[in-house]
This record gives structure tokens, sequence and C-alpha cells, in this order.
């Protein structure tokens, strides 16, 4: 297996792990106050390590739109600048968000006392 | 929406992934390439070059099936139909196992249930040759040319069993529909 190979296959590899974490990083960034796509991708890659495509935000966006989790509006904020969709979450969305966080909580502590198990 | 300082490049992706998303409502799709439109704008703003903007969303028909995927699957669970819910199976069988082990299961239970329609017209036609037969080649429902060979168990109780078979497959068949529906919609 050639370097470049190797780093391919761990690239795949957290891209698998992060996908399932998407939804939750997401609704998590939203708890605080509203924001619009561009922002929440900006915010997922620099401060929660999701390396997520630039054309994943949107379906994922719309989903939860669609699943009541989110509701969203057309915003122009100043004079003349494009119209931005803000999303904020509904009191289902935060309500789910608590629901995947403890999930979140319960796996990792499982899974992480698993894998630094001692040498048996 | 468009504007004066508009970018041939990124326009002519935008116009693709609208056309593509052909088939979604009209203030939904516009929604979707609006939004798309602002975010490639502002990454311009930021100094992306146009073929750099685009290039992070990837070709424009694969993009917008990510949206008609999931329209695709919301409106077969939210009508519940049999049509809805083998449609939205059938057009993902070339790309998903659990969409093609669904659809192969569904086509057994379709050939279970077709068997057993097939017996009850039988038994009014030819009703000595027509049954659920035991034999050596083990259980069948059907007609039977060489009678020595199987035993009818069924005798006139045909059609009960024909119209159990059809209804557990239809019962059956929903049920795997549904299943597989609901997995891919989560994924």
């Amino acid at each position: 297996m050639t370097g470049e190979t190797k780093s391919d296959a761990a690239e795949s590899r957290r891209a698998q792990l992060l996908k399932g974490l998407a939804e939750l990083a997401l609704l998590s960034v939203l708890k605080e106050c509203p924001h619009y796509g561009l922002e929440i991708l900006d915010r997922l890659r620099a401060e929660a390590g999701l390396n997520l495509a630039e054309g994943t935000i949107y379906p994922l966006l719309h989903r939860l739109e669609k699943a009541g989790l989110t509701k969203a509006e057309w915003r122009i904020e100043e004079a003349g600048a494009r119209p931005r969709k803000y999303y904020a979450l509904t009191d289902e969305g935060r309500a789910e968000l608590v629901e995947q966080q403890a999930e979140w909580s319960r796996v990792s502590a499982s899974l992480g006392a698993f894998l630094e198990r001692g040498g048996e | 929406m468009t504007y004066a300082n508009s970018n041939p490049e990124v326009e002519a992706w935008l116009r693709k992934l609208g056309w593509a998303l052909s088939r979604m409502p009209s203030p939904e799709r516009e929604g979707i390439v609006d939004e798309t439109r602002a975010h490639m704008y502002e990454r311009l703003a930021r100094g992306l070059t146009p073929a750099q903007a685009v290039e992070g969303f990837g070709r424009p028909d694969a993009y917008a099936r990510k949206f008609m995927d999931e329209m695709d699957l919301s409106g077969a669970l939210g009508s519940q139909r049999g049509g809805d819910l083998l449609g939205a199976i059938a057009r993902r069988v070339h790309r998903s196992l659990i969409a093609l082990v669904a659809f192969v299961a569904v086509l057994c239970l379709f050939c279970l249930a077709a068997g057993g329609a097939v017996a009850m017209v039988m038994e009014v036609v030819d009703p000595v040759h027509t049954g659920l037969w035991v034999g050596e080649a083990g259980f069948f429902i059907g007609t039977n040319d060489d009678l020595s060979r199987a035993k009818d168990i069924a005798g006139d109780k045909i059609y009960v069993v024909g119209a159990v078979l059809i209804a557990a497959s239809y019962v059956f068949g929903r049920l795997i529909l549904l299943g597989a529906v609901r997995a891919l919609a989560r994924r």
C-alpha cells in the first residue's frame, strides 16, 4: 500500500465516521441562534473538525426542515446584499438535539472505554 | 433571482441544477437554487474562483439527486401507497443493497401471490389437476399433470389457500417495502 493510498483510506474511514455526526453537530450549532448555510458549514469545519464537502450541508438542512426540526426564513441584512436563508431550531428540533446528545454521550463513553481497555 | 454582477460559469451550473430539479415543485426548486446561488456568490466574494465555487458542489445532476432522493422517499412514506413505495425502491435497485434485497423479496412474494391467483382460476377450469401438491419435489401450488407423483393436500380448500397466499404476500410485501424505504430515508 503506498503512502497516498493509505492516506486516501484513512480519509474515507474518517468521512464515514463523521457523516453520522453531522446532523448532531448541525443541530448543536443552531442551539445558540439562527445561522445561514455557509456560516453553519464554516463553523462545523472550523470548530467541530467535520471536514464536510461544500454540497453536503444543504441537503441535510433541507431534510431537517422537512422533518420539522428546523424552520427557515430569508433575510436581507444590508441594502443591496444578497438574501440569506437563516435556519433556527424548532421546539421539536431542541428535543431531538437533547436526545441525540444523550445518545452520543452514552455511545462515546462506552466505545471509548472499550477501545481503551487493557491488553486482554 | 439574478443580479447585475452575475457570473456566467456559476449561472450555467445553477441553470443545470434547476433542470435536474425539474420534478420538484417550483417554490421548493427555486428555494434550493437561490440558496445555492447565495452560497456560491459569497464564496466568490471571499476570493474563490468560479471554478472552485462550483467544484465544491460537484456535478449539478448529482447534487440535485440528493434532494430528489429525499423528496422521493419522504413522498413514498407520506402516501404509504404500494405503488409509490415500490417505485421508490425500484429506482434505487442499481445503487443500494437494501433496495435490491427488498425488491427481490417483493418479487418473490408477487410470484407466490400470482401462483395463488392462477391456482384459484385453474381450480374452476381443471379441478382434478389443480391443487396444493406434496411430492418428491416438495410443495407446489398449481396444476399437476402426473397425479401419481404428488398428492393434493388442499382439495376443495384451494380457494382458501390461494386467498391466504395473496393476502399474506400483500401484507409481507408492504411491510418489506415500508421497512426498506424507512431504512433508506434514515441514511
